[in-house]
């Protein structure tokens, strides 16, 4: 814990060694933020068909999609693993008495980042919560979002994973970002099946379309118990290949 | 107590098609300062990482801190410190004293020690007064010392160090010998180091492994390099010497440097005498002289 917090410190000084540096960071998310805030708003105020979704549902759908890339913004240092192993770097991790996932992403990820974007998150997804019910819809909603985005980052990891075997898996994980990013668009209105499939197993639909049919409409619950499935898939097949990798690891002569 | 306890490791890669380690067997106690010489590609580096358990053995065994380092657990790597030279510890754009407690935290030294250690360290080193200043305005001889400190902040049992005196200056060099000193005798630290500075070596190391092609060739302790050191002697003359047991070590500025066994002085000095020299000059041998042939 002591390690945990004294990693939160440092990422936060990392903003403050030079004058100008957290300003950016802030202006970074307030610009990314609105654009997506003026995206929707001239949406709307087009009347251009949203299906069943209104204003509401929108802002709870801005909500989740925020609170997800909150939660990428911690793994960004994963996306570092494919030169680590090519170059040699990951010596340095192995050696150390912390996992080495959470040590390339606590050396790399940006604190501050992910303290303006999460609270800010939480507080549109719970916009219309009014009763224990919507609470408990919301509280669920919540852990959707969370554990399908984990999930999503998990995945990617696999693929930074096949670096291992692979001189550089970096085109698999630039494509696997695109198709992910995705997930800040509302994908209810897609029709096709293999697509929809696609991005259930890709769990990209539940980390803010889903969470919000859930938060705003009370429906699409039991698909809850596929992303508790996914999870475990993940988690083991991630485990798993990671220890595979480790053995063929030659370092870097 | 053996800290270290290798049997026939070998190691082949496998884009490779010769062995980088072949058959390394020796041991390392409790305390000891061990160098760890060869010329570039005689496997030094990957030796370290299979000790460090980065990397697997091809065959042989391998234990370090009574376990196969493979399954080195949470506690077994607190007890180890690692400075990979080339590869920095050290947070670029904060201050030294922001990459130290880090370390510290990672490691677990508790606050009151910290303090009390830092001081003393920080003096040692040379770098008390730079504490405050960003990594990234260090100069090289200050960054190296820096990255020392992270490692020792916490006290391992064991030390690996690979190439650690890279770049520093004769102060900063003459730091270094006297912390591992330290180290070996008040922090009962085992220390494997690597390096191309033959002569900073025999100031420092107990014990002298050499790695030439992925075999070791030589595993000497300090007092039989002494004896070794002794039983030869190094002459500088301008002449040219043709004798079966003179070695030609150099050649500069006009002057050849021999190695010979001292027995064979006398012999020597009479080729010597027969031709017209202007230069005769005896030295001491140093470990480079003697382990020059297997550096070419």
């Amino acid at each position: 814990m002591n390690f945990l917090l004294e990693a939160i410190k440092i990422s936060f000084k990392k903003n403050f060694a030079y004058p100008l540096n957290f300003i950016f960071v802030i202006l970074d998310e307030l610009i990314d933020f609105f654009g997506v805030v003026i995206l929707w708003y001239s949406y709307m105020d087009q009347s251009m068909d949203l299906q069943d979704w209104n204003a509401l549902a929108l802002t709870n759908f801005m909500g989740f999609t925020l609170i997800s890339s909150s939660i990428s913004n911690l793994f960004v240092g994963t996306a570092y693993l494919p030169d680590l192993i090519s170059e040699g770097s990951l010596d340095l991790y192995l050696i150390r008495p912390y996992g080495t996932f959470a040590l390339i992403n606590l050396e790399r990820c940006n604190f501050l980042r992910f303290v303006l974007t999460f609270p800010l998150g939480l507080a549109l997804a719970a916009k219309g919560v009014h009763s224990l019910e919507s609470f408990a819809f919301y509280l669920l909603a919540l852990f959707t979002c969370i554990t399908a985005s984990f999930v999503l980052e998990f995945m990617g990891i696999m693929l930074y994973v096949f670096s291992f075997w692979l001189k550089n898996s970096s085109m698999l994980s630039f494509f696997f970002r695109m198709l992910t990013s995705i997930r800040k668009y509302p994908l209810h209105y897609i029709t096709n099946k293999v697509i929809k499939i696609l991005l259930t197993l890709v769990p990209v639909l539940f980390t803010a379309t889903i969470p919000t049919r859930i938060q705003s409409f009370h429906s699409g619950i039991q698909l809850v118990v596929i992303l508790i499935g996914m999870t475990l898939v993940t988690r083991y097949a991630l485990k798993h290949l990671w220890l595979k990798g480790l053995q063929s690891y030659e370092s870097a002569n | 107590m053996e800290i270290i306890k290798a049997h026939n490791i070998s190691k082949k890669y496998r884009k490779q098609s010769e062995f980088a380690l072949q058959n390394v067997s020796f041991t390392v106690q409790q305390k000891e300062i061990v160098g760890l010489i060869g010329p570039n590609g005689a496997g030094k580096s990957t030796l370290i990482k299979i000790l460090l358990g980065v990397l697997k053995p091809t065959s042989g065994t391998v234990e370090v801190l009574g376990k196969d380092p493979m399954q080195a657990s949470r506690s077994d790597k607190l007890k180890m410190g690692v400075y990979l030279g080339g590869k920095s510890n050290l947070i670029y754009h904060l201050s030294i004293l922001d990459s130290v407690k880090y370390y510290a935290v990672m490691y677990e030294v508790p606050r009151a020690v910290f303090t009390e250690r830092l001081k003393l360290y920080a003096q040692l080193f040379g770098i008390a007064d730079i504490l405050s200043q960003k990594v990234a305005t260090l100069s090289l001889g200050q960054r190296l010392r820096a990255e020392l400190l992270c490692v020792f902040i916490y006290n391992p049992e064991l030390v690996f160090l690979d190439e650690p005196t890279l770049g520093l200056d004769i102060e900063g060099k003459r730091v270094f010998r006297e912390l591992l000193q330290e180290a070996k005798n008040h922090l009962e630290t085992t220390i494997l180091l690597t390096t191309h500075d033959m002569n900073e070596l025999e100031k420092v190391a107990d014990r002298f492994l050499l790695l030439q092609k992925g075999q070791l060739v030589f595993d000497t302790g300090y007092a039989d390099l002494c004896q070794t050191l002794e039983q030869h002697v190094v002459v500088l003359t301008d002449v040219e010497l043709s004798d079966q047991e003179v070695v030609l070590i150099e050649r500069n500025r006009g002057l050849n440097r021999y190695l010979l066994p001292a027995s064979a002085l006398d012999n020597v000095k009479d080729q010597i005498e027969a031709q017209a020299f202007t230069h005769f000059q005896l030295e001491k041998a140093t470990l480079e002289d003697i382990l020059y042939e297997f550096f070419t």
